[in-house]
């Protein structure tokens, strides 16, 4: 098993699998706003005579909701601006073998105009700036944690038992080259966890988008039931991406991490109440709970961006949906920092999903409400 | 494995592939003896039977390495192009490029459904559009698809579009009769890829009310001794105006070449990305005609109105003489469209019904010059029920959801 594929090795191994005809597929990926992994299946031997050339993508993509639904008040690309191409623009340091489906293989692209200058809600590129500003680029783990009501798979789960699809994904990132460190379950089983050792910033969200995007592919190759979604029942502790790194907390760290909060959980259902992210810190290293649906790339920088932003924040840190909302929006210094046109946008996408959340009648209003009156 | 059966296959009205299969053994001179009732093949109204003329050269099937596909024309019962014969109709209009001096190259981008066969359900519902980890379970059949190229479709990608269970397959482009040659071959494989697969794939330009239309954009240039005649050195040339111009002179009164069902016609709705009006601009998606004008290589002029069960042949021969009679006519393009198409309300709407194109397609000399005068009659005759029955409020279409 290969645990570890320098980019190099990768392409010459791809051209090696191309040439024995062991390479079909090269997958020319881009994480949307919500880092769910979108992108285009190209034939091997195009990808080849084409890897430099970016492919045209609509770009709404990059700010559409967690449903693929476009609205006119994202400012970025709407129908006023006529939903024009972006451009996934291959980073050749990326390439590397799907171990969990041979004969593919994927790399990752920045998403960039018509001129090749990054999007300024590309969030590739969002990190990258952020890691520039920052000064941080340090070693990162991150841990997916990764939701599996699969009774037949609690039932499997035993130590020194093995399961063949745990065993087909871990087997399957290993040889993919990404940094697997470990797999591990919670108590009752029904959270997975993946946890992906020290990358740089960049590498790190990379191989968690591509380990979660991996577990979910597989899962729903092989019947399992599995899922990103932070939360299945109403008082269950929301599933977290972990992301660790070498850091001391500094003054107005928890301010700070409040004003990027909906980086870090960009959905509603990572809310239970007004709890904080589990926040750790210690031997010098700090640790955030990032939602399990959160965008890795935007996670990481939020809390590289309140690792190292100004001293002191904006006041005192509510962690419900709608205050975390108003809090971004309201950031100026995290507008600076990213851009106001992201910001813009990433409220909007929020304030329309709260308030689509918001109109809908559920189940549990039906039960609660029915016998009123 | 040697080739035991050689399948002869022409187009029919609609484009579906229809094929006659001959023993190897016989060679396909054997095509000579084959009689077609053209009503078999669409064109109730047409003089008959026809006959089969192979290409030169087939391919063999990537479904069965014991057969060999031999594209065909059709001839009529003097033994002359038959007016049934899509593929010659498109031969006529690259002849009249090739007059020009002009070598046209054309790649077509279509869309189709991986449905339920039983209750023709998208084979999910949701919408991933581009969704790497959405498209997985289909794989089996895409990477077949994407595998096509030795038999003549040569396949680039794949990718899930704007509807649940919908697909888009990007083809190279290449010379324009080998490209919607390409188009009419994937249709016919991918349909029968999925059906391998258990489930049924749809080109039909809307598989239902509540999901997107499925459709043919067609990549078009053309190419003479000094390079790419559409690009100047800067952007679009006055070569590549003159046949914008005529692309939307004639993208109206030739609708029925590219919708020819009034389910084609539902696909025109706000919002849809499915043009509504005659408007062209740069990389506008609410726009019928998009300009990409980025370098001699890839200048292209792509047409966005057509459905994906389109016939290929009909609807580039329709696009290219309507290119070229702007171009030669050296007509300027009206003002380009900037911002949200479907808002602006002062462009020439394109018709919205059946009805409504064939009866713009009826009085057209232009469409007479594309199909010839016997073709352009009974297109119009064989279309007349089936805007009848739009008109008269009776659901007189045959069930399509299997067609392609």
């Amino acid at each position: 098993m290969k645990t570890d594929v320098t980019a190099e090795a990768a392409w010459a191994e791809f051209e090696c699998d191309l040439e024995a005809g062991r390479a079909h597929t090269v997958r020319v990926c881009f994480p949307d706003h919500y880092g769910v992994l979108r992108g285009r299946r190209l034939t091997a031997g195009h990808f080849a005579s084409s890897s430099r050339t970016p492919q045209a993508f609509c770009d709404g993509a990059m700010v559409w909701d967690i449903r693929c639904d476009i609205f006119e008040e994202a400012d970025f690309s709407n129908y006023r601006t006529g939903y024009p191409d972006l451009y996934a623009r291959p980073d050749p340091g990326t390439l590397r073998p799907c171990g969990w489906s041979p004969g593919e293989y994927a790399i990752m692209a920045d998403a960039c105009d018509a001129h090749g200058q990054p999007l300024a809600v590309d969030p590739r590129s969002l990190l990258r700036k952020v890691v520039d500003d920052s000064g941080l680029d340090r070693p990162i783990t991150v841990a997916i944690e990764l939701q599996v009501p699969d009774p037949g798979l609690k039932a499997a789960l035993a130590p020194g038992a093995s399961h063949e699809f745990v065993d087909t994904l871990a087997q399957g990132l290993a040889a993919s080259g990404l940094p697997l460190g470990s797999v591990a379950w919670d108590r009752d089983r029904s959270l997975l966890t993946l946890t992906l050792q020290n990358g740089d910033p960049l590498a790190a969200a990379d191989a968690a988008v591509l380990s979660r995007s991996a577990a979910r592919e597989l899962s729903k190759q092989m019947e399992v039931d599995l899922s990103a979604i932070p939360r299945l029942e109403t008082d269950a502790r929301p599933a977290c991406l972990r992301i660790s790194l070498e850091s001391e907390r500094g003054r107005g760290f928890e301010e700070r991490l409040s004003d990027t909060g909906l980086l870090l959980r960009p959905l509603p259902l990572a809310y239970r109440g007004d709890e904080a992210p589990e926040v750790t810190i210690g031997d010098g290293r700090l640790e955030v709970g990032a939602s399990s649906d959160a965008n890795p790339y935007l996670a990481i920088a939020a809390v590289l961006m309140a690792a190292t932003g100004p001293e002191a924040g904006t006041g005192a840190a509510a962690w419900t949906y709608a205050a975390v909302i108003d809090r971004f929006a309201a950031s100026e210094w995290v507008a600076e920092r990213l851009s106001p046109l992201f910001v813009h946008d990433a409220v909007a996408l929020a304030r329309r999903e709260l308030g689509l959340r918001e109109a809908r009648i559920t189940q549990w209003d039906l039960d609660r409400y029915r016998e009123c009156g | 494995m040697s080739i035991e059966w050689v399948d002869l296959s022409a187009p029919d009205r609609s484009g579906r592939l229809r094929y006659f299969s001959v023993p190897a053994s016989g060679g396909v001179e054997a095509a000579a003896s084959i009689r077609v009732d053209p009503a078999a093949l669409g064109w109730d109204g047409l003089d008959g039977p026809l006959t089969l003329e192979p290409d030169e050269h087939g391919h063999v099937s990537p479904l069965d390495s014991r057969r060999e596909v031999r594209l065909c024309r059709l001839l009529g019962p003097d033994g002359g192009l038959s007016p049934a014969c899509t593929r010659s109709v498109l031969d006529r209009a690259l002849g009249e490029a090739a007059g020009l001096g002009h070598e046209v190259i054309a790649a077509g981008e279509i869309e189709c459904y991986l449905l339920d066969p039983e209750d023709r359900s998208p084979v999910y519902e949701s919408i991933e559009n581009y969704g790497i980890v959405a498209g997985a379970p289909y794989e089996g059949i895409m990477r077949q698809v994407r595998a096509l190229g030795p038999a003549g479709v040569p396949v680039m990608a794949s990718n899930p579009e704007y509807g649940g269970g919908q697909f888009e397959i990007n083809l190279h482009h290449g010379p324009a009769l080998a490209a919607m040659d390409a188009v009419a071959l994937l249709r016919s494989y991918v349909g029968a890829i999925a059906a391998r697969h258990g489930l049924l794939a749809s080109f039909v330009a809307k598989p239902a009310p509540d999901l997107s239309g499925s459709g043919l954009h067609v990549h078009q240039s053309l190419w003479g001794p000094d390079g790419n005649m559409f690009w100047d050195g800067q952007g679009l040339s006055r070569a590549g105006r003159g046949y914008l111009a005529g692309l939307l002179n004639g993208i109206a009164e030739l609708a029925p070449l590219g919708s020819s069902t009034t389910i084609s016609y539902t696909r025109r709705t706000d919002g849809s990305f499915c043009p509504m009006n005659v408007s062209w601009g740069g990389d506008n998606r609410t726009l019928a005609v998009r300009v990409l004008d980025e370098d001699e290589n890839a200048t292209r002029i792509e047409q966005r109105d057509a459905a994906a069960d389109a016939n290929p042949y009909l609807v580039l021969a329709g696009q290219l003489k309507a290119g070229l009679d702007g171009m030669t006519g050296n007509l300027e393009p009206p003002p380009e469209t900037e911002g949200n198409a479907y808002a602006n309300r002062d462009l020439p709407p394109l018709p919205r019904t059946l009805p409504d194109a064939l009866d713009l397609f009826r009085g057209s000399d232009l469409a007479i010059s594309v199909l010839g005068e016997e073709a352009h009659s009974a297109y119009c005759a064989i279309l007349e029920p089936e805007a009848e029955a739009f008109l008269s409020g009776r659901p007189a279409e045959p069930d399509r959801w299997g067609a392609w």
